[in-house]
């Protein structure tokens, strides 16, 4: 033991700040799902009365169906037009270094910023989008009060967000397909679209297989979009309300802790859901 | 490791935690919620009173270190939506009223000091500001339809009024301010002193036929609280009325400078109502409480009130103050309007209400069904019903009866 005392000190801090940031949350949040807890005051033993509640709690299912679907419309989009700026990318000459810094600056500008730019640009009356809509004959669209409206726009967001830094890591398993592959197509008369549906998609599976889950971590995580865009109550008809909105409504503005937690083992539930998923995915791919 | 290092490194985390073995004071304050120079002043009054000025999730932070009990202010403020919230927690807190508060409680506002106290007679919070609303309404647009707007009040008068300009504006923001305002104007919120849910009762269902039955008349934007069209509705008279508290002033004259000097205050119409407002606490981690107490009502007095309406337009919650010239200044905003002198009138009236910790979670299921109704159409009927039946769920989920 003493003999590798300084290996195991140069691998201590991961651990120690894994255990005080990451391992004991998790266990206390186990821990508080069975209490009714105000923050403060003392803590009281409820049982499964936590999770009776939850799954009784057609405000929890509506966040997870606005969480599902809010999802969908902004990974779809994004994986898609990562694929194609890739491939644009990929093949063209000038100016790919400015090209490359333009697509990944969305993704490390701050969110709440963009939120609250994206906020006007949707705004029901005075918005930008809805003046462009108007000067083209088009009919208003009131994006952040309808139900589909608001979806829309928190998926947006993401998508200008995510698309650049998906179109990167694309960009690096495109550049890892050997240019043979690439000059035999051409010499066979094969179109651009062919090539990218037929050579460069079945060849970049394990990428794009990465860049789904990464994606689905985030998207049943995606919070501050929604937060800033329609508020802590998810807007009207809740129609913003994502899971961990809600758990942060329920424990950090109403004080219920414990039911927070019920809320936060819920979500961990589902993510795990679709990690057994993706990891199936991924075998399957791998034994074909 | 050696043991120097070891030593030394010990000396460093020993020092970080010295803090908590503090001698001076701390005061944790919003920004905005108390006038820097009467702070400024007071640290000087009394050595080692240290003011903070705690960013944005005030609430948040505050429960965390009460919670983690280390570094808990002395002296903190409370807001006026979060104060009831601590009140199951009461114990967290000095009672005022053991350091005798109660000899100065003729200088306040009755209904404001009743709001620091809880249902069992615990005082936790000493009066800052109050929120007494009036109606914000733009005179060029009234007066192009012959409506005064300092007749207006009842809310039958403001509706009719609503009809009347409907052709080009629309009186009324959304309906959760119709709700919100009507339910201030009442003696009895969503929870009664017993714990009892009563926000089935008629009260209720009164501030919530005024709100849908703005919607009837179609004189409801529907704009949603903070968007970017509230600010452009209010700058073009869209929307050329608010009913809101006498700290909206502020908000109007940066959301719509373009509007100064059309904008007028008249009584709100249906009663005097009270929206916000801020209190000082002095927590049980306190050490020199009689000294705590000795720096709040040196801030809070009136004169020192006063300043704070100068510097920051917080409106006093000390009646006397009321008259002084300093308060009493015509608003170019206003159109040369004293304005105080309506919010006066309005703060002297407000009903003494009992606030539950929980009426901000459970009027949420009144605001967002209200929203459904004006965005989604939803049918009123069956949006009272769910609001029922969601409040009611939640109250059973936090015991009341």
């Amino acid at each position: 033991m003493r003999k590798y005392l300084p290996q195991y000190l140069a691998i201590s801090p991961f651990f120690l700040l894994f255990g005080i940031f990451g391992l004991f949350p998790m266990l206390f949040l186990l821990y508080l799902a069975f209490q009714n807890w105000d923050g403060v005051g003392a803590m009281r033993f409820v049982g499964l009365d936590q999770f009776r509640y939850l799954v009784s709690d057609d405000v929890f299912w509506r966040s997870l169906v606005n969480t599902l679907e809010i999802w969908v419309l902004s990974t779809v989009p994004t994986l898609f037009l990562g694929l194609v700026i890739a491939f644009v990318l990929h093949s063209s000459v000038r100016f790919t270094t400015f090209y490359r810094i333009a697509y990944f600056v969305p993704s490390v500008t701050s969110l709440v910023a963009v939120a609250i730019v994206f906020g006007s640009i949707f705004s029901s009356n005075f918005g930008l989008l809805n003046a462009v809509l108007n000067a083209l004959g088009a009919a208003e669209v009131p994006w952040l009060t309808s139900e589909w409206g608001i979806k829309v726009s928190i998926s947006a967001l993401i998508v200008w967000q995510w698309t650049g830094y998906n179109a990167i890591i694309y960009l690096a398993g495109l550049q890892a397909i050997s240019s043979d592959v690439f000059d035999a197509a051409t010499v066979d008369g094969a179109s651009r679209w062919q090539t990218l549906w037929r050579i460069v998609i079945p060849m970049m599976k394990p990428v794009i297989l990465f860049t789904v889950i990464a994606s689905t971590i985030g998207g049943l995580q995606t919070f501050t979009e929604a937060q800033i865009l329609v508020g802590e109550e998810g807007g009207p008809g809740q129609a913003g309300l994502t899971m961990v909105l809600y758990l942060y409504q329920q424990a950090f503005k109403h004080n219920d802790f414990g039911y927070g937690a019920a809320i936060g083992v819920g979500l961990f539930v589902v993510v795990l859901l679709f990690s057994i998923i993706n990891w199936r995915l991924v075998q399957r791919g791998e034994r074909a | 490791m050696n043991r120097r290092t070891f030593l030394a490194l010990a000396g460093l985390v020993a020092t970080g935690c010295a803090t908590e073995d503090r001698t001076g004071m701390t005061l944790w304050m919003w920004s905005g919620g108390l006038s820097e120079k009467v702070l400024e002043e007071a640290a000087n009054r009394f050595p080692g009173l240290r003011p903070l000025q705690v960013g944005a999730a005030f609430k948040s932070k505050l429960m965390t270190n009460l919670a983690g009990r280390s570094h808990v202010p002395d002296i903190t403020g409370l807001k006026g939506e979060d104060i009831s919230a601590f009140f199951p927690n009461a114990d967290e807190f000095v009672d005022l009223k053991t350091l005798g508060a109660d000899r100065l409680r003729e200088q306040y506002l009755g209904w404001k000091w009743q709001q620091g106290c809880t249902a069992e007679g615990k005082m936790i919070g000493f009066p800052i500001d109050t929120g007494p609303t009036g109606l914000f309404y733009r005179a060029d647009v009234f007066d192009r339809f012959g409506i005064r707007g300092d007749a207006l009040r009842t809310w039958d008068d403001y509706f009719d009024a609503g009809v009347e300009l409907k052709r080009e504006a629309f009186m009324i923001l959304n309906l959760r301010m119709v709700f919100i305002m009507a339910m201030a104007q009442s003696k009895r919120q969503l929870v009664d002193e017993s714990g009892r849910y009563i926000g089935g009762d008629d009260h209720v269902r009164h501030a919530w036929d005024l709100a849908v039955r703005a919607q009837r008349l179609g004189i409801n934007a529907g704009m949603q609280d903070g968007s970017p069209d509230v600010n452009a509705a209010l700058t073009t008279g869209k929307v050329p009325s608010m009913i809101g508290a006498s700290w909206a002033a502020a908000d109007l004259k940066s959301g719509a400078p373009d509007s100064k000097g059309a904008w007028r205050v008249a009584p709100t119409p249906g009663g005097a109502a009270n929206y916000g407002g801020s209190f000082l606490g002095i927590t049980k981690y306190c050490r020199e409480p009689e000294r705590a107490f000795e720096v709040i009502t040196w801030l809070l007095s009136p004169d020192r009130q006063t300043q704070g309406f100068v510097d920051l337009n917080l409106f006093p919650s000390t009646p006397d103050t009321f008259a002084r010239p300093e308060l009493r200044q015509p608003d170019d905003f206003f159109g040369g309007q004293i304005i105080v002198d309506t919010f006066a009138e309005s703060a002297k009236q407000v009903p003494i209400a009992y606030l539950s910790p929980y009426e901000v979670r459970l009027a949420w299921a009144f605001h967002e069904e209200l929203s459904s109704v004006e965005t989604m159409g939803k049918p009123p009927e069956e949006a009272w019903r769910d609001a029922q039946s969601r409040a009611r769920r939640i109250a059973d989920h936090v015991g009341l009866t």
